[in-house]
């Protein structure tokens, strides 16, 4: 069976949440840098998982041995794959950089603002 | 790994998926207990013995908030809950789009199996106008919030609900997502055993994963959940049907019912007001007393109110207002609830509030007798982590 990776399986799918971002640190980047972590570690997670389990597969069905394991290469064609998913892994990763930002203060004005207009409103 | 749902509307994915949802609750779950006790901790050892010594003690969560935005812990914690948040729906939208044909024939067997010997009914309205607050914004961060409909007849915002809100509980929120339902159900069951509702609706029911329970826990009534997003209401059609419950499913603003004075026993809400303006919710209570017969009950479960709560455990619970999208939570949470029920014709005498164990992870007996001890509001009402307590307020007409 041919296995997808998850970054691969985009296509046109809406991921993003409109509207601007807060910005927790002095810095934009460091929020932006947070993004990539975390979703640098969920790769990692999942990556991990995975071959913690294939790997153990192989070696209780004697399929392969250890040092078969380190030697392998992929073909020419699904490193070209690997590629291709590398490259939507990285806009996954490094989704917030450049994106809009406001300040945690200014959010909260914006939000105090929106609410006072709502109590105006009411009062109307 | 995450549960899966306990239906068969549940979408597993690939096991890279699962390992990624797997990884977001469990970043949820960090960040909601260990690194919220940090932050509170902190905060009450660290920053407010010295604004004490200042006499500049933060009387209110909006002064906490306002020492807490420089804070190195509260950024790092409100980085990681963002971002966790975010992951909460990309973990699940790949994969339902993946397996979007095969879930769109599952949810087309649960609706036409049974449908003979089924009175429940989707009703759907479209001329109804989503209200701006759930369509200017994408309410929980949530891509195209819940209205969203790519294609006629479409379900996906359901099915990306109902998966995303099992990844955002870590496991707190019951099998089927329905702990609430059930906790909130069973009190009334337990507290007042003559009450036998023979009508009961369920508004901003989303998926009805909380409709489900007051059909479980009252059989004989004809139960129906009420909501404004036709693919949240579809979807939620099917899950109860594959679930074998005869729920009725309407497209309504809850703001305007078209049911007729007197006409019903229960309206219930949960985690439902606090997504509306104040003028709204004034409007859903007045709604709820018009509708209700004389002896019926209106119940909402939501977080507790600011001023039941210290001023740390105020800012905490008002994090979702200022960074979830959820733009009206701390302007009701500021209300005085008892008066908003006064002014929608509900005497004083008639209102109650209470806290409730979770029901769906305790065995009957224990949780019946539990719920005869009246406790107070806690740090763990309605924070959802190891421990929560729900919170429910309401009034008899």
């Amino acid at each position: 069976m041919k296995t997808k990776t998850d970054a691969a399986d985009q296509g046109d799918i809406q991921l993003d949440t409109r509207g601007r971002r807060p910005a927790f640190f002095e810095a934009a980047e460091v929020d932006a840098l947070m993004t990539a972590l975390l979703e640098t570690m969920s790769q990692l997670w999942a990556t991990r998982s995975q071959v913690r389990m294939l790997e153990q597969i192989l070696l209780d069905k004697a399929i392969v041995t250890a040092e078969e394991l380190e030697r392998f290469e992929l073909p020419e064609a699904q490193q070209e794959q690997d590629r291709q998913s590398m490259q939507a892994f990285f806009k996954d990763a490094f989704r917030a950089v450049g994106a809009e930002f406001q300040s945690v203060d200014n959010r909260q004005k914006e939000i105090d603002r929106f609410q006072a207009g709502k109590a105006a409103e009411e009062k109307h | 790994m995450p549960a899966a749902l306990q239906h068969n509307l549940f979408v597993k994915g690939t096991r890279e998926q699962a390992a990624k949802q797997d990884f977001v609750s469990g970043l949820r779950a960090f960040v909601l207990n260990d690194m919220a006790q940090t932050m509170k901790s902190h905060y009450l050892h660290d920053l407010e013995p010295d604004l004490s010594q200042r006499q500049a003690t933060p009387q209110s969560g909006r002064d906490v908030h306002q020492v807490m935005k420089s804070d190195s812990v509260f950024k790092f914690y409100s980085s990681m809950r963002y971002n966790a948040q975010e992951m909460v729906w990309r973990s699940v939208l790949r994969p339902l789009h993946h397996g979007k044909r095969e879930l769109g024939n599952r949810i087309e067997a649960a609706v036409t199996s049974g449908r003979k010997e089924s009175d429940a009914r989707l009703e759907l309205d479209g001329n109804l106008q989503i209200p701006s607050n759930v369509a200017a914004l994408d309410v929980h961060l949530a891509p195209g919030s819940y209205h969203r409909e790519d294609a006629a007849a479409d379900w996906m915002a359901g099915a990306v609900y109902d998966h995303g809100l099992n990844i955002f509980s870590f496991g707190r929120m019951g099998e089927s997502l329905d702990d609430i339902g059930h906790s909130m159900a069973n009190y009334i069951r337990c507290k007042f055993p003559d009450f036998a509702p023979s009508t009961i609706i369920d508004l901003g029911c989303t998926i009805g994963h909380n409709t489900c329970a007051w059909k479980i826990t009252y059989p004989q009534a004809q139960v129906t959940g009420i909501d404004v997003a036709p693919a949240c209401l579809r979807y939620g059609y099917a899950r109860a049907k594959d679930k074998g419950l005869d729920v009725n499913f309407r497209q309504l603003n809850a703001t305007s019912l078209d049911y007729p004075d007197d006409s019903v026993d229960i309206v219930f809400s949960s985690m439902f007001l606090h997504e509306l303006p104040v003028a709204d919710i004034r409007k859903v209570m007045a709604e709820a007393h018009r509708v209700l017969r004389p002896g019926g009950l209106m119940l909402h479960m939501e977080l507790p109110p600011n001023d039941s709560v210290s001023p740390y455990d105020s800012f905490y619970l008002d994090w979702d207002a200022y960074y979830n999208n959820e733009p009206f939570y701390k302007a009701f949470r500021d209300q005085d609830f008892t008066g908003l029920r006064l002014q929608a014709g509900f005497s004083q005498d008639k209102q109650f509030e209470f806290i409730t164990p979770q029901y769906t992870y305790m065995q009957p007996d224990d949780y019946a007798k539990a719920v005869e001890v009246d406790v107070p509001v806690d740090e763990n009402t309605g924070r959802l982590a190891e421990g929560i307590q729900w919170y429910g307020f309401g009034a008899w007409k």
